[in-house]
């Protein structure tokens, strides 16, 4: 039994930029199946970013429709999208993208702090996901003390945090060095085997074939 | 519904990011606070401390004085009346229950002499009631002129705190005999120093109405004065007495030419309608300088929104809402806010407490802080923080988080 968790139909994504538009997505068609671990693949420029903020539910697309859970969000408004997101999607960034000034403990916990999850629950939560990501040591680090790898590491570790249903994750290793970025990746490996839906996008063949479908896209399209 | 304990700490640290606008920010704010609190205060206990004694005269007291008629009336021609008399002055009370006091004020120049030397001096003729008409102050070791005095036509003058220099330096005045056009009257009280200024009295004795009688042969009341019972409303009794004198005086009663009224509630409404507009004036200066702070405050959060704005982004990444941001920075707004209005109302109660405990000159009065005046305020610094922090928490709300973190 397959569940499809995400369905995105002729979806387009149109930028923008002063007079000039530009299509940066289009005819995209792409069904995602609870527990899958997806690749997407394309050269700088084909509009990777760009389809991960719309399957995250940062960026509506301009045409065509995204259903997530079978909800369709293409038509959520913005207060909708952030509960979406808080609810459904943990993100990890290829810039880690923690809060330099909070302590490794505080960046973690703070999805939880939109779900109005008091503070004690909160910290508790993520210091349980911290210790199983092997940085019990570093709670009360600040991030920007970290390594690149540890850092990236504690951005996994809030992207589990709210036990989502689906990982994203936008280059996660380009900014690591090859060992660190294998520590990573096996990290997904392990969260794939524990059941979720992991989506990974990457312009590194090594990298995508840790995954058991690929997806290529090139100048806004998926090739088949 | 947000964690104001998260808030706190992080709302401090941007404030300090910011040390300078922030704290010019919050003393605008604290500034423009303790300027309202304190101009209020001071108006307030100015206020009770001068509307009385402003009036000069007890409430539900009128001055009144009779005018030529400006109309023909059953026969007399327009502009001939008879005069009203100090006896008819003093019968009033027996002819309306309404009155408490009255008395007849009569005055003329007279030549008083003393020790051989002459002065050229204001008399003025009342009954014993003038001194609860007229809030005059006597001297320690005075009377005034008693129902005694008037029933035995006692020649006694009470005098000014003024003349009592001219005429007796710093010797005793009781008991001392003057001639008034060569009549010799017994002193029998000195007007208090301050008296002399807020009172309606203005010359330099006074005297009983019946020795000004014997003294210039003189009937006519040209002014009297008395006090109603405070349930009567001045307009009905200004129209009871017209119609009065109106029969008695050959005028017609609907001549509101006829007699002069000057009631001491004219004089108090003036005045408190001068003090509402002298309030409003001070409340207008507040907020402008409330104004200014308000805007201070908006520019920091504007400034803070701008350094945050991967920060916010990345809070809408992980899912706070457009309300849920929002929230956060109109709070900071109102905490900003908050802690001005806290420091300038901590000020300024300090401040109307060490008035109260030091001594002030009397018309300055007691400053004193109002409930309704504090819950003004707060409600004011409430919709300052809500304008302050209105634009910029909006701009926060609708930051994009994709381009947010791409910085
Ligand atoms: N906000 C935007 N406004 C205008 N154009 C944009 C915007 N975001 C992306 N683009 C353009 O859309 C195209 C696709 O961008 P996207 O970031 O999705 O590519 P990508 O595959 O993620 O590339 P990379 O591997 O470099 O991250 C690019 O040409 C980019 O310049
Ligand atoms: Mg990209």
């Amino acid at each position: 039994m397959s569940e499809k968790i995400i369905q995105i139909h002729d979806v387009g994504k149109t930028y923008h930029t002063g007079k000039i538009d530009f299509e940066a997505l289009r005819n995209i068609n792409l069904e995602i199946e609870k527990g899958d671990y997806v690749a997407i693949l394309g050269p700088s420029g084909s509009g990777k970013s760009t389809l991960m903020h719309i399957i995250g539910c940062l960026a509506t697309p301009t045409v065509g429709s995204y259903f997530l859970a079978g909800k369709e969000v293409s038509k959520f408004t913005s207060n909708d999208l952030a509960k979406a997101r808080n609810l459904y999607i943990g993100f990890v960034f290829q810039k880690f993208n923690l809060m330099p000034q909070m302590t490794v403990l505080d960046n973690v916990s703070l999805p939880l702090l939109y779900r109005g999850i008091k503070t004690e629950e909160r910290r508790s939560k993520a210091k349980e996901v911290l210790e199983q990501l092997g940085l019990a040591s570093h709670l009360m680090h600040r991030s920007n003390e970290l390594s690149g790898g540890q850092q990236q590491r504690v951005a996994v570790a809030r992207a589990l945090v709210t036990n989502p249903e689906v990982i994203l994750a936008d280059e996660p290793t380009g900014n690591l060095d090859s060992k660190s970025g294998e520590g990573v990746i096996n990290l997904f490996n392990q969260l794939h085997e524990g059941g979720k839906t992991v989506i990974l996008v990457t312009h590194d063949t090594a990298v995508a074939k840790n995954a058991n479908r690929i997806i290529q896209i090139q100048d806004g399209t998926i090739r088949v | 519904m947000l964690h104001i304990k998260i808030l706190i700490p992080q709302i401090i640290h941007d404030l300090w990011l910011h040390k300078l606008r922030s704290s010019l920010a919050i003393f605008c704010i604290a500034f423009g606070i303790f300027a309202v609190l304190m101009l209020s205060a001071l108006g307030k206990g100015f206020y009770d401390a001068n509307n009385a004694e402003m009036v000069g005269l007890a409430d539900d007291a009128f001055i009144i004085w009779q005018n030529k008629s400006s109309m023909s009336s059953r026969g007399y021609p327009k502009g001939k009346v008879r005069w009203i008399t100090i006896g008819d002055v003093l019968e009033l009370p027996r002819i309306f229950s309404d009155i408490i006091w009255v008395s007849p004020i009569v005055s003329q120049s007279a030549v008083l002499s003393y020790k051989g030397r002459a002065y050229s001096k204001s008399v003025t003729g009342v009954s014993s009631d003038y001194i609860g008409l007229d809030k005059i102050k006597l001297t320690p070791g005075s009377r005034f002129i008693n129902q005694f005095d008037m029933d035995n036509a006692a020649n006694v003058a009470v005098i000014t705190w003024r003349m009592k220099e001219i005429l007796f330096g710093n010797d005793q005045a009781i008991g001392v005999k003057v001639l008034i056009n060569n009549i010799p009257f017994t002193v029998i009280g000195v007007l208090s120093k301050d008296s002399s200024k807020n009172h309606m009295f203005s010359g330099d004795l006074l005297i009983s109405y019946k020795s000004y009688m014997s003294l210039y042969n003189e009937h006519q009341a040209y002014f009297f004065m008395l006090q109603t019972n405070p349930d009567i409303k001045p307009e009905q009794f200004k129209l009871m007495l017209r119609s009065y004198f109106a029969e008695k005086c050959h005028f017609d009663k609907s001549d509101d030419q006829a007699l002069g009224f000057w009631a001491s509630s004219d004089m108090s409404d003036f005045i408190k309608w001068f003090f509402i507009g002298v309030q409003m004036f001070l409340w207008f200066c507040g907020l402008m300088i409330l104004a200014v702070g308000s805007i201070g405050v908006a520019n920091i959060m504007f400034l803070i929104v701008t350094e945050k704005t991967y920060e916010i982004g990345l809070r809408k990444a992980v899912g706070a809402t457009d309300r849920q941001i929002l929230f956060q920075i109109f709070f900071e707004s109102l905490f900003i806010v908050g802690i001005g209005g806290f420091l300038g109302m901590g000020a300024s109660y300090f401040m109307v407490m060490f008035l109260q405990h030091v001594t002030l000159p009397g018309w300055i009065g007691v400053p004193y802080l109002s409930w309704v005046t504090i819950l003004t305020t707060i409600l004011t610094l409430g919709l300052v923080g809500m304008f302050a922090g209105f634009f910029p928490a909006k701009r926060a709300s609708e930051i994009d988080p994709v381009e947010a973190l791409m910085m």
